[in-house]
């Protein structure tokens, strides 16, 4: 059974979380006319920051060389957590007379960042199954 | 939801958008039509009437089954604020525009009533320019998003080449 890099792990869920965001900028979108409509928004980096940071056994612990250094992080790299993108209805109160709170100017600037993470998380991925195949092929 | 889906969101308000420049293109080439071939109840010919198109946030696919999950916060973490992905914009309806129409006093004119007025479209030209630009806008940046979602598959595409 190959085992892939747990980077790719990390990778495949900022895909599916970038995916998932773009949908939902599309539909933020579409619906810039549509009366009363509230704006959502995709939650993963506060997510992804949560699970490193906490967890047991999981995130970057400090390392303390004295019994008086205050421990920081609980300790060595565990498994990839997993970790599902939340989709949220952002009800800003400054909305237009329809009550429509989608700012258009901020839904695609977004969706161009979207784009281009979403390009550097392929880029990557690719470039973890270049190493692997550099390591196959051996030098050339 | 994956990118096809969103495509299919983009392509709504596309859609969407394109039937307000249908309504709207058709409200200004009648805004000066005294007769629509319908008549009030004295007979006299009723002018065009504005017609306005009436939008809604298309319902997201198991709709029922995520609205549940909300309920019994079943959908780990937080259950309050979790919303499903839209699927997008449909039109409701194509609504007339019930405001009064325009009086002009006009003895001349054929359709000018006993006091020697005119009724006009309820079609404000400066209002339906404002909305074109809008529905203009908006239609741009659905074409936007849907291709951007095009380059994405096509970089995903790429992993591994």
């Amino acid at each position: 059974m190959v085992r892939f890099p747990p980077a790719v792990d990390f990778l495949e869920q900022g895909l599916a979380a970038s995916s998932a965001r773009h949908a939902t900028l599309a539909n933020n979108v579409a619906n810039v006319n549509t009366p009363g409509f509230k704006r959502s928004y995709v939650e993963f980096e506060t997510l992804l920051q949560d699970a490193l940071s906490a967890g047991a056994g999981n995130g970057l612990a400090g390392r303390t060389t004295d019994p008086r250094h205050i421990p920081i992080g609980t300790g060595s790299h565990g498994a990839v957590p997993r970790i599902a993108p939340i989709v949220r209805e952002a009800q800003d109160r400054e909305a237009r007379m329809d009550g429509n709170n989608v700012n258009m100017e901020v839904e695609m600037a977004n969706l161009a960042t979207n784009q281009l993470w979403y390009g550097a998380l392929t880029r990557q991925i690719s470039d973890q199954f270049a190493r692997l195949r550099l390591a196959i092929d051996g030098r050339r | 939801m994956g990118l096809f889906d969103s495509m299919l969101t983009s392509a709504s308000g596309l859609t969407a958008e394109r039937l307000r420049m249908d309504l709207i293109a058709n409200n200004l080439a009648n805004a000066n039509t005294t007769q629509s071939g319908r008549v009030d109840q004295n007979g006299r010919p009723l002018p065009y009437q504005r017609r306005v198109a009436v939008l809604a946030e298309r319902e997201p696919a198991d709709f029922q089954a995520a609205f549940q999950a909300v309920l019994n916060g079943s959908a780990g973490g937080t259950a309050a604020g979790r919303a499903p992905i839209g699927r997008g914009v449909r039109v409701v309806e194509i609504a007339a525009d019930n405001r009064p129409f325009k009086l002009k006093y006009d003895p001349t004119h054929p359709d000018a009533d006993e006091a020697g007025y005119v009724r006009l479209p309820n079609v404000d030209v400066v209002t339906e320019m404002v909305d074109l630009i809008s529905a203009s806008r908006a239609y741009e940046a659905n074409v936007t998003a849907l291709n951007a979602a095009k380059s994405m598959a096509m970089r995903a595409l790429e992993i591994g080449r």
